[in-house]
């Protein structure tokens, strides 16, 4: 069930990337900052300011779009050779600044986010769930769901999804290109931070949790970098991949065998474990 | 006058340039006695060999890496290793680490099938896998503890323990390494990489196995940072995992992307510049890294061909 909750969040920052990737061509290396940035809002809104959780967890996902909106507009944006090669230092330097806020801001001490559901526990058949997992699944299955909607119903998703399919196409078509692109941004952010604020219960807020959208990366590379699908079925299996590997085979070389994992899939299959041929 | 600053880097002026660049950084230890400037000189050395290397894979052979972090690292541990536990001279230790820097980028040589993000996330993957394990085999590399007491340097009867004694190994290495790199980029293999960072189908349709050049400019750029991780051992005689970080990867990036990609005395301005900014806002501590991410992205945005490109206008102005 560990599995499964992480595997969820894997799969919500993967989603993130993926749409970023399907309509910029940009892999986006702030993902991680926007995990914390999420962790870190529900910190100020439930910890500190007592808000209820789910209008923390709503004002966190606003603000962190709000956020990468600015990212887009001030950092990839404004390039003006932009190359992937340039885009990706580029948003490795936003990450850098905004880790090093997060230091700041935060302080090297991790923080501690409750969990709603706290100490709450699901007894089935001898096995005890906590509430926080399902939780986890829950809301990532239920972002998911909305997003899809979102995507196929209304006419704002439709002009996303025309951008990715083609950009040429469908600015041609009257779609404003560089406003739906702004918008992927925000949405991408929203969900980086929802994962924030359901992933810090499980392991502690600090400036430096973005590295686990390191794993988020590969899950999306797994599952084909431009396949929505694919990205949340490598997220769940990696997930549960990395709760067995830690359980059987060692916690210490846990990171080192799925970095390992990482390249084997990058090498194997560079096109993802689910392309065809 | 036509284009004057191409005018000034013609080859007869180009070598009194580096003569006399040469002089001056030969002159230094001799006139300052002060030991910190000539301590963050020598940190500046193994940052050049540093970002040169990593300049022929980004700048001239056009694949991005995050993870040269890596080879420096490597380099670091097979010369305090090789010194320490089997008591071999330093000398042949530093041959050793470049080597093993070049072995291990042919190691991880498959990945460079790969390219743009997925490259990146690799070589990500490829830093952090020699970070975790340099962490991990405690039995071998003292876990996060790390080595201390890495010997000094000798030759022959002289014990090369002071900065000013091992700044000349330093500056011998840099120019040594920046002469081969700039005849590398001039060669053949310089406009098989060149093309291939250009148009890597074009390169492949007329033949170039571009994965192979690939891992050649990995491999020179690897053997650069295993000498410098040695030289970076024997300096500090102190050793450890948390030196090298995915940060470093990063900070070197910046370096060339300030200095200017693809030219080898960019890399050298960007490290210059960005060792010496980076010494003065040290009490910044951790925080110091904000600036480095606004330096970088302005760079990027305002002046993609960076520092080096600055310099020539300027020269160029100056001179009309």
């Amino acid at each position: 069930m560990n599995g499964l909750s992480m595997g969820a969040i894997y799969a919500l920052i993967a989603l993130g990337l993926v749409l970023l990737l399907r309509s910029l061509n940009l892999f986006n290396f702030v993902q991680g900052e926007t995990v914390m940035g999420g962790a870190f809002l529900g910190v100020l809104f439930y910890m500190a300011l007592k808000l209820p959780f789910w209008v923390s967890f709503i004002a966190a996902l606003l603000l962190m779009s709000i956020l990468g909106v600015l990212i887009e507009r001030l950092a990839i944006h404004p390039l003006k050779n932009p190359t992937v090669n340039n885009m990706i230092v580029a948003t490795i330097a936003v990450s850098v600044i905004l880790q090093n806020m997060g230091l700041i801001l935060g302080g090297p001490e991790p923080l501690i986010l409750a969990s709603p559901v706290k100490d709450l526990y699901l007894n089935l058949g001898g096995h005890r769930i906590s509430w926080h997992s399902i939780l986890i699944i829950v809301t990532a299955l239920g972002l998911m769901t909305l997003l899809q909607g979102f995507f196929n119903f209304t006419k704002t998703g439709i002009c996303i999804r025309a951008v990715m399919a083609d950009r040429q196409a469908a600015q041609m078509m009257g779609v404003r290109v560089s406003r739906m692109i702004t918008l992927t941004f925000a949405i991408s952010s929203a969900l980086g931070a929802a994962s924030g604020i359901l992933v810090g219960p499980l392991i502690y807020v600090s400036f430096d949790m973005g590295s686990i959208a390191m794993k988020a990366f590969a899950a999306a590379i797994a599952g084909g970098m431009y396949s929505f699908l694919g990205a949340v079925i490598a997220g769940f299996g990696l997930g549960l991949a990395e709760t067995l590997l830690a359980a059987y085979v060692s916690s210490a070389y846990r990171d080192v065998i799925t970095y390992t994992l990482i390249i084997g899939v990058l090498l194997m299959k560079p096109q993802g474990l689910f392309s065809r041929g | 006058m036509g284009r004057p600053f191409s005018a000034l880097l013609l080859p007869r002026n180009r070598w009194i340039a580096v003569i006399v660049l040469l002089a001056i950084f030969v002159g230094i230890p001799l006139f300052v006695k002060d030991i910190y400037t000539i301590h963050l000189l020598n940190i500046l050395g193994i940052y050049v060999l540093l970002t040169t290397g990593l300049n022929l894979v980004l700048g001239v052979c056009g694949q991005i890496s995050v993870g040269h972090a890596g080879f420096w690292g490597v380099g670091a541990y097979t010369s305090a290793l090789l010194v320490v536990k089997l008591g071999i001279n330093f000398w042949l230790a530093l041959l050793a680490s470049g080597v093993v820097g070049a072995i291990t980028a042919f190691v991880i040589g498959p990945v460079l099938r790969l390219r743009g993000h997925v490259l990146a996330v690799a070589t990500i993957a490829f830093g952090e896998i020699v970070r975790l394990i340099l962490l991990n085999w405690v039995s071998l590399t003292n876990g996060p503890a790390g080595f201390y007491n890495i010997p000094p340097a000798k030759l022959g009867p002289i014990i090369l323990n002071t900065d000013h004694s091992f700044y000349y190994v330093i500056l011998g290495c840099v120019v040594l390494n920046f002469l081969a790199l700039n005849r590398l980029v001039g060669s053949r293999l310089g406009r098989i990489w060149l093309a291939i960072r250009e148009n890597e189908e074009g390169a492949e349709s007329v033949g170039v196995c571009s994965t192979k050049y690939k891992i050649y400019a990995f491999a020179v750029a690897g053997f650069s940072a295993g000498m410098a991780g040695s030289l970076y051992a024997h300096l500090t005689a102190y050793i450890s995992p948390h030196v090298f970080t995915l940060h470093e990867s990063v900070r070197m990036l910046t370096m060339i992307i300030v200095g200017g990609e693809g030219s080898m005395g960019g890399a050298a301005l960007g490290s210059l510049f960005l060792t010496l900014t980076s010494e003065y806002s040290r009490y910044l501590q951790e925080y110091s890294l904000i600036p480095y991410g606004f330096v970088m992205l302005l760079f990027l945005i305002f002046a993609p061909k960076g520092l080096i490109a600055l310099l020539q206008k300027a020269v160029d102005w100056w001179m009309r």
